[in-house]
């Protein structure tokens, strides 16, 4: 059967946003039971299955009419909601999240859904044997007769179980957001942000001509109003793009919970800030990161119920996901309880390893940073839950992709955080514009980590015109930025005197450049492809003054020399 | 585009009486005259400001603002080194799914419709001056062999990474 393309799509939105319900109503359901999210979960598996099959999804319908029964005799109480249920609504869960996806691409696609529609129904009716007459209440928290029991179960809008009919006719609160909300395509969104980006460009420009003639207060005050206006707009249309993390959150409160019910360890997941907003981009970056340290967590941080016993801690462990706003950043932390990284092991490894010598000194922070080198993991042998061939500096390749940084702390015996700033949107961000030559140049704020004036006496002269800066103590690799952009425009360039240092690499590198203006929030603007292939730059953008100017990639600098310096040697 | 080439020849092939018949921008390079499809183009403008980007080719001239968008600017006189120009130009603005695009070229001479039969499809130019996979066609115009530029092909195959001269080598390498 054929299914109409834009009906597709539209199906595979809103399964997704199904799924995502299903497997919130899961996870509160495995936190403690109640029967007003077995109805939700009841609700979107029904709803996903009606409009599954509406577009011609027989297969899809079929498999979650399959769970729906599970769900439906457990709604009834005529099974006992168990640990072993909500893993296998889960994972039916998971099995039409992958096959949601693959049908985005392949609109005949079938998962491989037979083995798990089989784990259920054998749930279902294994649960039919054992209660036969459905009377057993449900971990003795779901009364028989719940009508009666309003107030102690706290039901708003749960319709009596077994009422088939009432499903759908009420929503639950998680549900009601969507009403109010509409789906707007992002290359709309990002249309107009660039001309509300425009917008303060030209604002800007007006305000500068202005100024050189005299006029009446009555015009200025409408400037002033209307630049305030435009600013607004800005800052408003910026924030279409954001979404909150609660999503990102519940994703990996599920990653915490799969992986934890795989090893028999109980754990007790904290999720806070869950309303802080991030650019819908920086969130999808994120989700594999997150999913990585979180496994290592619970996988390698959390120890077993006995080993926490012997070591009087809580039984459960615990693991924090939570967001913060501060004023340039949003932090994401991850903690857990359990044993800590393990200096020594780290340390041990990273000399066998030859990743560093046997007598260096390393600080607290630079022996975590170790765990991020390529092909470094402390995983003595590999499970299958961490060990997946995805080492931590790919997690650390993908913060810095955003602009970010992640550090670590960590106690042995007391557990470990990671500590991830991320810019909480890339369209627009802080940046120094500097001079190189007869060009000005915009770099962001965060990536840079000092400025200082270059004096005679700090410069000491190597060999094939090589330079070292003493910097508080410090003897650092002097470049001129400018051999890193020739122009053919501009030829010849002067000695700056002043130095720059790049931050987040602990390969240090001081770079000269000619003049430093000042700071300003900068709006990436869109670059044709091929000049985006340019090397050296992130993208460019129209300054204050209406000039167009570059950004430029500290880190790619910072690569080149150092190779250049690796090849040479 | 190709297929939009194809449809064409074919209307006339089964000799129908409407012709196909599409409006193209001719320009001075220098002396010569050069032609291009007048869909492809956004708009001609006078020239801009301009600043030059580090690691590009000479003939990149650099990116300017135009109404709030970075476009950068290709200097169709030096990139096809049809003589040094010695004047500002005029920027033709182009604009596909890579994102916008400015070619400075010497002067606009006028806009006219071809026939797409009279547009040589096959010969490439004799003299050459433009590559040929950038030839889009030739046609006779007032006496005059004028070439068929295809700009789509220029603004998504040319390469403007030029590192000669920069330690900006370790993507290179």
């Amino acid at each position: 059967m054929t299914i109409d393309k834009e009906f597709l799509s539209i199906f595979l939105d809103e399964a997704e946003e199904m799924l995502g319900v299903w497997e919130q109503c899961c996870l509160k359901i495995e936190r403690s039971p109640s029967i007003n999210d077995l109805n939700a979960l009841f609700r979107s598996a029904h709803n996903l299955k009606g409009s599954s099959r509406s577009v011609g999804l027989e297969q899809v319908g079929g498999f979650i009419h399959t769970a729906e029964d599970l769900i439906t005799r457990l709604q009834k109480q005529e099974i006992k909601v168990t640990p072993e249920h909500i893993a296998a609504l889960l994972e039916a869960q998971k099995c039409l999240s992958e096959w949601i996806t693959e049908l985005r691409t392949n609109s005949s696609y079938i998962h491989e859904y037979q083995k798990i529609g089989a784990k259920i129904q054998a749930l279902t009716t294994l649960g039919k044997e054992a209660i036969p007459q459905g009377g057993g209440s449900a971990f003795g928290l779901f009364d028989e007769e719940p009508q009666v029991t309003q107030g102690t179960l706290q039901k708003k809008d749960a319709p009596s179980p077994g009422s088939e009919g009432a499903e759908g006719a009420t929503s639950p609160s998680s549900l009601s957001k969507v009403d109010s909300s509409i789906r707007v395509a992002l290359d709309k969104i990002d249309q107009l942000i660039r001309i509300s980006g425009e917008l303060v460009i030209q604002q800007a420009a007006l305000k500068r001509k202005i100024s050189r003639v005299n006029v009446d207060t009555e015009i200025q005050n409408a400037l002033g109003v209307t630049e305030k206006i435009v600013h607004d707009l800005q800052s408003e249309s910026l924030s279409l793009r954001m979404l909150p993390v609660g999503n990102l959150f519940q994703r990996m409160e599920r990653v915490c919970r799969d992986v934890a019910r795989l090893q028999g360890k109980t754990i007790h997941v904290v999720i806070k800030g869950e309303d802080v907003e991030l650019d819908k981009l920086v969130i999808e970056r994120m989700k594999d990161p997150l999913v990585h340290i979180l496994r290592n967590a619970v996988d390698h941080g959390l120890e077993t119920s006995d080993v926490r016993q012997s070591s009087q801690k809580p039984l459960s462990g615990t693991v924090t996901i939570s967001a913060r706003k501060t004023p340039s950043f949003v932090t994401i932390t991850v903690s857990d309880d359990g044993r800590g990284l393990g200096k020594e092991r780290i340390l041990k490894k990273a000399r066998e390893k030859n990743l560093i010598s046997h007598d260096a000194r390393l600080s607290d922070a630079e022996i975590f940073q170790l765990i991020f080198l390529p092909s470094f993991s402390t995983a003595e042998k590999v499970t299958d839950v961490s060990g997946r061939g995805v080492g931590m500096d790919v997690v650390k390749r993908a913060v810095e992709e955003l602009s970010g940084t992640i550090e670590i702390e960590s106690r042995d015996g007391q557990g470990s955080t990671f500590t991830i700033n991320l810019p909480s949107t890339l369209s627009i961000f802080d940046a120094v514009i500097i001079g190189v030559q007869d060009n000005l140049y915009a770099i962001p704020i965060q990536d840079i980590s000092q400025f200082f004036n270059i004096e005679p006496d700090m410069i000491q002269s190597l060999e094939n015109q090589r330079e070292l800066v003493n910097v508080r103590g410090d003897s650092i690799p002097l470049e001129q930025l400018g051999d890193y952009l020739p122009s053919s425009q501009s030829p010849g360039y002067s000695r700056g005197t002043i130095g720059i240092i790049p931050k987040g690499n602990h390969k240090k590198l001081a770079l000269r450049i000619d003049r430093l203006l000042e700071t300003q929030s900068v709006v990436v603007g869109d670059l044709a492809q091929n000049i985006k292939k340019v090397p050296g730059f992130v993208g460019g953008t129209i300054l204050a003054n209406g000039d167009p100017a570059m950004i430029i990639d500290l880190k790619h600098v910072i690569d080149s020399h150092f190779t250049k310096i690796m090849s040479t040697c | 585009m190709s297929t939009e080439i194809h449809d064409e020849k074919s209307n006339s092939s089964t000799g129908a009486m409407l012709e196909t018949t599409d409006p193209y921008l001719f320009f001075n390079l220098g002396l010569e005259i050069f032609g291009v499809k007048l869909a492809a183009i956004r708009e001609v403008v006078e020239p801009q400001p301009f600043k030059t980007v580090p690691n590009t080719i000479p003939s990149f001239v650099g990116i300017c603002n135009l109404r709030g968008q970075i476009i950068g600017l290709l200097d169709f006189r030096i990139h096809f080194g049809i003589k040094n120009p010695n004047h500002l130009g005029i920027y033709m603005i182009f604009e596909n799914e890579h994102g916008a695009f400015g070619a400075i070229i010497d002067q606009i001479v006028c806009v006219d419709s071809l026939k797409e039969t009279e547009i040589d499809r096959k010969n490439a130019a004799p003299q050459a001056v433009i590559p040929p996979q950038y030839i889009d066609g030739v046609v006779q115009y007032k006496e005059q062999l004028v070439i068929l530029i295809d700009i789509k092909a220029i603004f998504s195959k040319e390469e403007l990474t030029s590192i000669a001269h920069s330690k900006m080598m370790a993507r290179a390498v």
